[in-house]
């Protein structure tokens, strides 16, 4: 199997087709860039979340922990 | 009937304990076969007799497309599951599932316009295929929609259950709709009952893609769900634990 292109310049330029190409490729890896920094970003905002939850817990303490809720499942 | 497995299985907890492992080896796995199908396609199969090289779009176009399709099928069991039995899990697994698929869906979309372009001359033409594949971006965008629409979970998890449900009689509509209707859009290049109609050194960067872009999707499905646990259990004491590390 070899380098299908002379060059690197005509790999870039795929004969006339490289902006189709080139386009395609870049809109695909931001699809899956997006896809794999997403969950990352929603866990650090649940994190937030879950501290701020637990600070305002410590000042009223009546509240309650509320750990009975994990065998709702 | 025993149905205890499917119940522990349904247990956000349980689940999320279990698939931790997963994530990274679906990840590496997922994402080394896309580079190596992507090199093998960019810059070493040969080119198209026809069409040259814009047919290299074909290495992320097809993929894209039937993982879109098949991870509505995901979605709309999922959602089908959760109504019937009611567990906890499956509307996570149909909920995270949308997102995935609506952005499929619209990259299946955009690289099939811009190959369009030099292929037939334009970017858009309202045939039986492209158009079905744009009403499938639209139930998926339906579907965020509508979970978004109600205040109540229970509520928004059921009603756009529904909509999965009844949106699923399009799937087998886009895949068939190059033989039903006289379309621009070319057949299907792989058959598995008769012979392909590509040549091997131009096939076999296309399989590793179909592999890649399968893991590639249940890999984003496990780390959106294992997130849309942690959202949902944030009330939990063992969901702040692990928030809390």
């Amino acid at each position: 199997m070899n380098f299908y292109f002379a060059n690197f310049t005509e790999f870039l330029q795929m004969g006339t087709h490289g902006a189709y190409v080139w386009s395609c490729y870049f809109l695909m890896l931001v699809v899956l860039l997006a896809l794999v920094i997403t969950p990352h970003f929603r866990a650090q905002q649940l994190k937030k979340i879950s501290r701020s939850r637990k600070s305002t817990v410590k000042t009223s303490p009546s509240s309650g922990s509320g750990s009975d809720h994990a065998s709702a499942a | 009937m025993n149905w205890q497995w499917l119940h522990r299985f349904g247990s956000p907890k349980w689940f999320y304990e279990k698939t931790h492992l997963w994530v990274w080896g679906l990840g590496v796995l997922a994402c080394g076969l896309i580079f190596v199908g992507a090199v093998w396609g960019l810059a070493f199969a040969p080119a198209d007799a026809k069409q040259g090289n814009s047919y290299r779009i074909i290495y992320i176009h097809v993929p894209s497309a039937i993982v879109s399709m098949a991870g509505y099928y995901v979605m709309a069991i999922a959602g089908a599951i959760g109504l019937i039995w009611r567990t906890k899990l499956s509307f996570i697994v149909m909920r995270s599932a949308a997102p995935i698929g609506a952005l499929l869906t619209f990259a299946a979309l955009f690289t099939g316009a811009v190959w369009g372009k030099p292929t037939w001359g334009t970017f858009w033409v309202w045939d039986a295929r492209i158009t079905s594949m744009l009403i499938l971006l639209f139930l998926y965008l339906g579907i965020i929609a509508l979970q978004g629409a109600f205040q109540n979970q229970d509520a928004a998890d059921r009603s756009a259950a529904w909509l999965a449900i009844v949106g699923m009689v399009n799937v087998p509509i886009i895949y068939k709709s190059v033989e039903w209707w006289n379309t621009l859009h070319q057949p299907a290049t792989i058959k598995f009952t008769q012979k392909s109609t590509i040549d091997p050194s131009m096939l076999y960067p296309l399989i590793i893609m179909f592999f890649a872009f399968y893991l590639f999707y249940f890999w984003s499905l496990l780390r959106a769900v294992r997130v849309e646990i942690l959202r949902r259990e944030l009330k939990t004491q063992w969901v702040s634990d692990i928030l809390k590390g």
